[in-house]
């Protein structure tokens, strides 16, 4: 599915000042970006730089001491607590390093959480449950929970998770940082389809080179500053003359 | 624009469904882990060494990174395969996972919202509509009451041990309340005054040491949890769905703790009583039946005050700051 040429999510100078004691810690210091609907965006950059903080900050999941983050064309600041739960519910999916599935649910359970919230009836929620667990290929551990699984199954299910309420964007805050290289390579793969066939913005803060290869664009952050954005033309240009 | 979209085709033509371990020592004991003979650019050693330095973790930048890419080109696919010896997921196969027939991501996004974000909610939506939202975001008491059923189940000792300072304040109060009773239904109310006075005080006392002690093991058990709430409201939990799921869980653990606290002070102080004292169990029996109500409201209240200020506190961290905390 080709990128449209709306945004989807844009951030205007956002800054992120974390107090620590005397110290102000500046971990993003004015960061504009544009991403266009469809786009598979890779962040990268040191450990450090800020990527989690920009992860949070569009996710919403934390407050910007300056600037602004918009979805949809919606300033995030304006939104009320009800606003902001429905978007982190049906809008965003979240997939994180550590996998954070609840440790007491079953892979099912987990998944059928966001449905709970945005008050689907139990036998659809079912359903949906078993089918996105059988599309990430977990069909057979429904009744497992994340403690009996393998790195790369919770991944899985965190990834189904994320989809369980068809978001429009997905944010990974390094996904395949805890699996190994070929795991790592089948998640990618998994997103880069989402991504390719149902027009889903992937936007993933990583480490991983794997994920350069599906990128339409990569974001280099450098001590809480944009550094330089590259297409992954650009990208494989720069490779090939280095070679 | 280049498109490598290709999927990881080395598994595609093995029919490998159920008894793949055996399949997995096939490929070890041929002695050969590369398939296909693809592997030319490089020897296996440099790309295990190479793979260490990537995946665990180091921090690249820019420059290294076009670096790394160029010497990745072309031999990327290789690596997969040379690896794909290596930790196969169990019962799963990874050529179906990707085959895009087996995948039905129409169905995973069919029902996708459609309608524009900016006319559901914020500035520029229609009241009516931002209105509405509300209704969109729940938890059914049902479905809470059931979650916590399954966590204290699933924590059992975690929550004897937070419930043991109930069940021992409770205890106390049922014994000294139920002593009291005994001596009215032996003696008659005069003379007993002055006694259940102290008593009361008594009983005051120990319910404060109990809830001082269970407060500490709410905050304990709250702070545990921290990544789980942060986690729920990824999801989109409102603040108010994790306190109501705390307000439950210590309800019903001050419930339970309260009732056998009831039942633990009463039996050992009627069968002490009852050895040295003549009444028939119908001179107290009224006054059992309240103490046991007592009791139970009693631990419930309890047990709420103390999980209903951490929880809430936790509920109104942001997520960030609860997904960060490593307990
Ligand atoms: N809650 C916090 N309190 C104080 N400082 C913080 C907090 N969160 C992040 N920081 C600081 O902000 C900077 C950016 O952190 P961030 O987690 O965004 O980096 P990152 O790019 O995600 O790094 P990594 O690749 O290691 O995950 C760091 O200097 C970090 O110490
Ligand atoms: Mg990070």
């Amino acid at each position: 599915m080709p990128r449209s040429d709306e945004y989807i999510v844009r951030t205007k100078d956002l800054s992120k000042h974390y107090q620590m004691g005397d110290e102000t810690v500046e971990a993003l210091k004015g960061v504009t970006v544009d991403i266009f609907r469809g786009e598979y965006i890779s962040i990268m950059g040191p450990s450090g730089s800020g990527k989690s903080t920009l992860f949070n900050m569009v996710g919403g999941l934390d407050k910007p001491t300056h600037g602004t983050v918009f979805i949809d064309e919606v300033d995030m600041a304006q939104l009320d607590a009800y606003e902001l739960a429905w978007l982190r519910c049906r809008k965003i999916g979240y997939i994180f390093q550590t996998f954070n599935l609840i440790p007491v649910m079953t892979a099912l359970e987990n998944i059928t959480l966001p449905m709970v919230f945005a008050g689907m009836a139990y036998d659809d929620m079912m359903k949906r449950g078993r089918e996105l667990l059988d599309t990430v290929g977990l069909g057979h551990r429904l009744h497992n929970k994340p403690g009996e699984l393998s790195g790369g199954q919770q991944q899985r299910v965190a990834i189904a998770r994320a989809l369980a309420n068809s978001p429009s964007i997905i944010l990974a805050d390094e996904p395949t940082g805890n699996l190994d290289l070929k795991t790592g390579k089948e998640i990618i793969d998994l997103l880069r389809r989402l991504n390719q066939e149902n027009g889903v913005t992937v936007i993933s803060a990583t480490h991983d080179l794997k994920m350069v290869d599906v990128s339409d664009r990569i974001f280099w952050i450098r001590d809480g500053l944009v550094d330089r954005v590259q297409t992954r033309s650009e990208m494989e240009q720069e490779v090939m003359t280095e070679h | 624009m280049a498109d490598d979209s290709d999927s990881t085709g080395s598994g595609i033509d093995e029919p490998e469904d159920a008894g793949q371990p055996a399949e997995g020592e096939a490929a070890n004991a041929s002695g050969t882990p590369v398939r296909h003979g693809r592997v030319e650019a490089l020897s296996e050693e440099e790309i295990r060494a190479r793979l260490v330095s990537t995946d665990s973790g180091a921090t690249l930048d820019h420059d290294e990174v076009v670096q790394g890419m160029a010497r990745e080109l072309g031999a990327q696919r290789q690596v997969i395969d040379l690896l794909s010896d290596q930790r196969e997921p169990e019962g799963v196969n990874i050529a179906k996972v990707l085959d895009s027939s087996a995948v039905d991501l129409e169905f995973i996004m069919g029902v996708a919202v459609t309608q524009e974000t900016a006319t559901i909610i914020g500035g520029k939506a229609d009241p009516a509509q931002r209105r509405a939202i509300r209704d969109q975001i729940s938890l059914p008491f049902n479905t809470a009451f059931k979650m916590c059923l399954r966590s204290i189940w699933i924590r059992i000792g975690r929550v004897a041990i937070t419930g043991s300072g109930i069940f021992l304040g409770i205890a106390f109060y049922a014994s000294v309340s139920l002593t009291a009773a005994i001596m009215r239904a032996v003696a008659g109310a005069e003379g007993v005054e002055q006694e259940t006075a102290r008593q009361t005080w008594l009983i005051v006392m120990a319910l404060m040491v109990s809830v001082v002690g269970i407060s500490n093991s709410m905050l304990m058990a709250v702070a545990e949890r921290f990544r789980e709430i942060g986690t729920m409201k990824c999801l989109g939990a409102l603040d108010s769905f994790i306190v109501k799921l705390f307000v439950i869980e210590s309800g019903l653990l001050g419930l339970l703790a309260g009732l056998f606290g009831a039942v633990l002070g009463m039996g050992l102080t009627y069968v002490i009583k009852a050895m040295k004292l003549v009444f028939s169990f119908g001179d107290v029996s009224g006054d059992m039946l309240r103490i046991m109500l007592y009791s139970v409201v009693l631990g419930t209240v309890l047990s709420v005050l103390a999980a209903i200020l951490p929880a809430n506190q936790a509920a109104k961290m942001p997520a960030a700051a609860a997904l960060r905390t490593d307990v």
